[in-house]
C-alpha cells in the first residue's frame, strides 16, 4: 500500500475515531432509549397505574363507605365519618381520574378508559340514587328502622297487653303490676332517650306523649277504680283510656310508617348498594383492572426492552471498544514501524546519494577542467580544419570546371556517335540490299537447278525409252546421255553458283552481323557516353553542392570556434559549480544526520564520513583536479600500457560506496607529467 | 552343275541396263524394261483403309496410279520428302501375269547403268528364315554396290492384288 504518509496517519486516526464515534453513538442511542423507556415508565405507566390503583382504591373506599352506611347500628359519628369517607373517596377518585386523563395513553387504553368512564358514570348514577336514598333516610332520621320497628312493636304489644290486662282486670279482676307510670313504661323510657329529626315522628311523639301519659294515668285510675270496685267508672275510664290508647297507637303507627319507609329506603339502599352499585362497580373495576393490566404489561415490556437494549448496548460497546483498541494498537504499531522503516531506508539512500554526489562533483570539476583543455585543443584543430577546407574548396572548384569541360566534350561525342549510328544504319541498309539481290539470285539459281533436275529426269526417261526401244534406240540413248550430261553440267553450274551465292550471302550476313556488332558497339558507346554525360553533369552538380557544403562547413567551423570559446568559459563555470555541489553534499549529509536523530539513534559513522569528505575535498584542491582526471583518463592509461587501477578498498566508515578517487587510482605527479 | 555355278550363270543373265536410285543412303537398281517413266514427286491423294506402305494414288496424265512408299515397305525410318524425291512408274507382274502399273517413291534417281554379268554377285543368304528373293543380285560398279531389285517380288502377290484394286 503506497499511500501518502499523511493519508495513512489521517486514515488510521479517522478509523479509530470512527470506531469511538460508533461506540459513543451506540451508547448514546442505548441510553436515550433507556431514558425514554424509564421516562415512559416513570411519567406514564407508573403514574397511570398509581392513578388507576388510587381510583380503584377510592372506588372501593366509596363502596365500603356505602356498605358501612347500610349498617343501621351506625352512630352519628360513624355516619359522619362515612360521609367524610364518601367525600374523600369522591375527591380521591376524581383526582385520580384527572391525573389519569392528563397522561397520554394508547388507543387501546383510551378505548378501555372510555368504557370505564361510561361504566363509572353508570356507577355514579347508582351512587346518586344511593345518596338520594341516603338523603331521604337522613330526612326520615331513622337509621335503624328495624330496631325502631321492633321497639314500637314491643311498645304496641306492651300497651295492647296492658289493655288486655286492664280489660281482664275489669272483667276478671285480674290484678297485674305495672303500667301505671308512664316513665317506667318502656316506651316512656325510650321516649326520654329517643330523639330524631323526623318531624312526623316528632309530631307523632309529641302528640302521643300526653296521651301516653294519660293512658298510663288511666291505667292507674282504672286500677284504683277497680280496686275500689267502681266498675262503671272504671269502664268509663277504660273508654278514655282507649281514646288515649288510639292516639298513642296512632303515634305508634306513624312511627311505624316512618320506620317502614325508612326500612324500605334502607332495603332500597342496600339493593342499590349490594346489587346495582356492585354491578356497575364491578364492570368499572373490570375495566380498571384491564387498564392496570395493560399498563403493567406496557411497563413490563418497556422494562424488559430497556433491560434488553441496555444489555445489547453493553455488549456492543464492549465489542466495539475491544475492536477499537485492537485496531488502534495494530494501526499504531504498523504505522510506526512502516514510517520508521521507510525513514531508515530514506536515510540510508540519502547517505549513499550524498556521498555519490560528492564524488560526482569531484568528477565534474575534473572533467570540466579537462573540458577547458579540450576546448583549446578543439580551437586549434578547428583552425587546421578550416585551412584544409579552403584547399578542398579550391579543388572542388577545379573539379567543377573540369566537369563542365567534360560535359561539353560529351556533347560533341554525342553528335559524333549519332553520326556513326546513321552511317551504320546506311551500311545495314546496303547490306540488306545485297542480301535481297542475293536472295533473288538464289531463287533464279534454284529455278535453274530445278530445270536441270527435270532435264535429268527427262534424260533418264529418254534413256528408259531408248532401252525399251533396244537397238533402234541406241542413237537416242546417246542423245539422252548427252542431254543428261548437259543437265548435270547445268546442275553443277547451278550448284556452284548456289554455293557462291551462299558464300556471298554468308558474307553479307557476316557483314550484317559485323555492322550490327558495330552498331551495338556504337550504341553501347553512345549509351556509355550518355551515362558518362549524366555522371559528369551529376559530378558538376555535386561539385557545386560540394562547394556549397564547404561554404556551410566553413561557417559551421567558425561557429564551432565560437562555441568552443563558450565551452571553455562554461568549463570554468562548471568547475566552480561543482565546488558548490560538494558543499551542498556536505550540507545534505548534516541534514540526514539530523533526520537520523529524529528517527532515533544517531550513528557515529555518518557523522565522520562528512568530515572525511571535507578532507578529501581539500586534498583534491591541493592536487588541482588531477585526482579526478586520473579516474577519467584511466582508459588512456591502459592504452599507454600502464594499468594503475588499484582495487577499490572499502572506506574507513564501513560504507563501501565511499569511493574516493585518490584511493582508487594512486598516481603521483611524475606519471602524470607524461600527459 | 554346282549351285554356285548355276548362280553364276544366272548372274550373267542379269546383265543389262538398270535404273539406279537411292533410298536411305543405299543404291538400288531396277531393270530398265520394267521402268515406264520417271516423274518428280507430285501431290499424292491418300486412300483410306490402305496399308501404310501405300502412300496413295496420283493422276498421271489422266490415269490414276497407286503409289507405294518403298521406305515403309522396306521398314526404313520415315524421312521427309525432298525436292529430289521422285516417283518411278513401273510395271509389276503379279502371279497371274497381270501387269499392274504402280509408282514407287524413292529418295533420288541416279542414272541408268549398264551392268555386265561379271559385275553381279548373287544376293547373300541370311539363313532360311530370311527371305531375300526380291534381291536379284548385288551389282558392283567402280564406286559402289547396287542392290538389284526384282520388283515383281518386292511386293507379295496379295499385296499386288490389293494394290491393283486401288486403280
Amino acid at each position: 500500500m503506497n499511500l501518502k504518509l499523511s493519508t495513512k496517519l489521517i486514515g488510521s486516526f479517522l478509523i479509530v475515531a470512527a470506531i469511538t464515534l460508533v461506540v459513543g453513538v451506540i451508547g448514546w442511542n442505548g441510553s436515550v432509549k433507556l431514558n425514554e423507556n424509564v421516562d415512559d415508565i416513570g411519567n406514564k405507566q407508573f403514574p397511570t397505574v398509581q392513578a388507576l390503583l388510587t381510583l380503584q382504591q377510592n372506588l372501593e373506599a366509596y363502596r365500603v363507605a356505602q356498605r358501612t352506611m347500610l349498617n343501621p347500628e351506625l352512630n352519628d359519628n360513624d355516619r359522619k365519618r362515612q360521609i367524610d369517607n364518601f367525600a374523600n373517596a369522591r375527591n380521591g377518585y376524581q383526582e385520580a381520574m384527572e391525573k389519569y386523563e392528563k397522561i397520554q395513553h394508547s388507543d387501546e387504553m383510551n378505548r378501555i378508559w372510555q368504557q370505564f368512564v361510561s361504566a363509572f358514570d353508570d356507577w355514579s348514577r347508582e351512587n346518586g340514587r344511593f345518596e338520594n336514598n341516603l338523603k331521604k333516610l337522613d330526612e326520615t332520621g331513622i337509621y335503624n328502622p328495624d330496631r325502631l320497628l321492633a321497639s314500637i312493636e314491643q311498645f304496641i304489644g306492651e300497651h295492647h297487653r296492658l289493655e288486655g290486662q286492664i280489660a281482664s282486670l275489669i272483667i276478671n279482676r285480674n290484678q297485674f303490676e305495672g303500667g301505671e307510670d308512664h316513665t317506667s313504661c318502656n316506651y316512656g323510657k325510650w321516649l326520654s332517650s329517643f330523639s330524631t329529626n323526623n318531624r312526623l315522628i316528632n309530631s307523632a311523639i309529641s302528640n302521643s306523649k300526653e296521651a301516653h301519659a294519660q293512658f298510663h294515668q288511666s291505667v292507674r285510675a282504672i286500677k284504683q277504680l277497680v280496686n275500689a270496685n267502681n266498675i262503671a267508672a272504671a269502664e268509663l275510664e277504660l273508654r278514655t283510656m282507649h281514646k288515649h290508647a288510639e292516639v298513642v297507637f296512632g303515634g305508634f303507627n306513624t312511627i311505624k310508617e316512618q320506620a317502614a319507609a325508612a326500612s324500605r329506603l334502607n332495603s332500597e339502599m342496600s339493593i342499590i348498594a349490594m346489587d346495582d352499585v356492585r354491578e356497575k362497580q364491578d364492570v368499572a373495576l373490570s375495566h380498571l383492572r384491564r387498564l392496570v393490566e395493560i399498563s403493567n404489561n406496557i411497563a413490563n415490556d418497556e422494562i424488559s426492552a430497556s433491560v434488553a437494549s441496555a444489555n445489547f448496548v453493553a455488549v456492543l460497546t464492549i465489542i466495539a471498544t475491544i475492536i477499537g483498541t485492537l485496531l488502534a494498537v495494530v494501526f499504531g504499531i504498523f504505522l510506526s514501524t512502516s514510517i520508521s522503516k521507510a525513514l531508515n531506508r530514506i536515510i540510508a539512500g540519502l547517505n549513499q546519494g550524498s556521498e555519490q554526489v560528492a564524488s560526482a562533483s569531484n568528477q565534474v570539476s575534473g572533467s570540466s577542467q579537462q573540458m577547458a583543455e579540450g576546448a583549446n585543443e578543439q580551437a586549434s584543430s578547428l583552425e587546421e580544419v578550416s585551412s584544409s577546407l579552403e584547399e578542398m574548396s579550391s579543388m572542388v572548384k577545379q573539379n567543377a570546371d573540369n566537369a563542365g569541360q567534360a560535359d561539353s566534350l560529351m556533347g560533341e561525342t554525342k553528335t559524333r556517335v549519332e553520326k556513326g549510328d546513321s552511317a551504320i544504319a546506311k551500311v545495314n541498309k546496303a547490306i540488306g540490299e545485297i542480301k535481297n539481290s542475293s536472295d533473288h539470285t538464289a531463287k533464279i539459281v534454284k529455278t535453274i537447278d530445278e530445270i536441270a533436275f527435270q532435264t535429268n529426269l527427262l534424260a533418264l526417261n529418254a534413256a528408259v525409252e531408248a532401252a525399251r526401244a533396244g537397238d533402234a534406240g541406241k542413237g537416242f540413248a546417246v542423245v539422252a546421255e548427252e542431254v543428261r550430261n548437259l543437265a548435270q553440267r547445268s546442275a553443277e553450274a547451278a550448284k556452284n553458283t548456289a554455293a557462291l551465292i551462299e558464300e556471298s550471302q554468308k558474307n553479307a550476313e557476316q557483314g550484317v552481323e559485323v555492322s550490327n556488332d558495330a552498331a551495338e558497339a556504337v550504341k553501347s558507346i553512345s549509351e556509355s557516353a550518355m551515362k558518362v554525360a549524366g555522371l559528369i553533369s551529376e559530378i558538376a552538380a555535386a561539385s557545386k553542392e560540394q562547394a556549397q557544403g564547404i561554404e556551410q562547413i566553413n561557417t559551421a567551423v567558425s561557429q564551432m570556434d565560437k562555441v568552443t570559446q563558450g565551452n571553455a568559459a562554461n568549463a570554468e563555470e562548471s568547475a566552480s559549480a561543482s565546488e558548490e555541489l560538494s558543499a551542498q553534499a556536505r550540507e545534505l549529509k548534516d541534514m540526514v544526520n539530523e533526520l537520523v536523530k529524529i528517527v532515533g539513534g544517531s550513528s557515529s559513522e555518518n557523522g565522520s564520513s562528512s568530515g572525511y569528505y571535507k578532507q578529501d575535498m581539500d586534498n583534491n584542491k591541493k592536487n588541482g583536479f588531477i585526482n579526478v582526471a586520473k579516474k577519467s583518463f584511466s582508459k588512456k592509461i591502459e592504452t599507454n600500457g600502464k594499468s594503475t587501477m588499484s582495487p577499490v578498498s572499502p572506506g574507513k566508515n564501513g560504507k563501501n560506496d565511499a569511493l574516493v578517487p585518490s584511493k582508487v587510482i594512486p598516481l603521483d605527479d611524475d606519471e602524470l607529467s607524461q600527459f | 552343275m554346282s549351285e554356285s555355278a548355276e548362280k553364276l550363270k544366272n548372274m550373267a543373265s542379269l546383265a543389262g541396263k538398270y535404273l539406279t536410285f537411292r533410298l536411305a543412303e543405299e543404291e538400288y537398281g531396277l531393270e530398265i524394261l520394267k521402268v515406264q517413266e520417271i516423274i518428280g514427286l507430285m501431290n499424292v491423294t491418300r486412300v483410306p483403309k490402305t496399308p501404310s506402305f501405300i502412300r496413295g494414288v496420283i493422276n498421271l496424265r489422266g490415269k490414276v496410279i497407286p503409289v507405294i512408299d518403298l521406305r515403309v515397305k522396306f521398314e526404313f525410318d520415315i524421312k521427309e520428302d525432298t525436292d529430289k524425291t521422285c516417283i518411278i512408274v513401273v510395271q509389276v507382274n503379279n502371279d497371274n501375269n497381270h501387269s499392274v502399273v504402280m509408282g514407287i517413291i524413292v529418295d533420288e534417281v541416279s542414272e541408268v547403268l549398264d551392268i555386265k554379268g561379271n559385275q553381279i554377285e548373287p544376293s547373300p543368304s541370311f539363313g532360311a528364315s530370311v527371305d531375300t528373293e526380291f534381291i536379284l543380285g548385288m551389282g558392283k560398279t567402280a564406286q559402289k554396290v547396287v542392290m538389284l531389285l526384282d520388283i515383281d517380288r518386292v511386293l507379295s502377290g496379295d499385296e499386288i492384288n490389293m494394290v491393283g484394286k486401288t486403280e
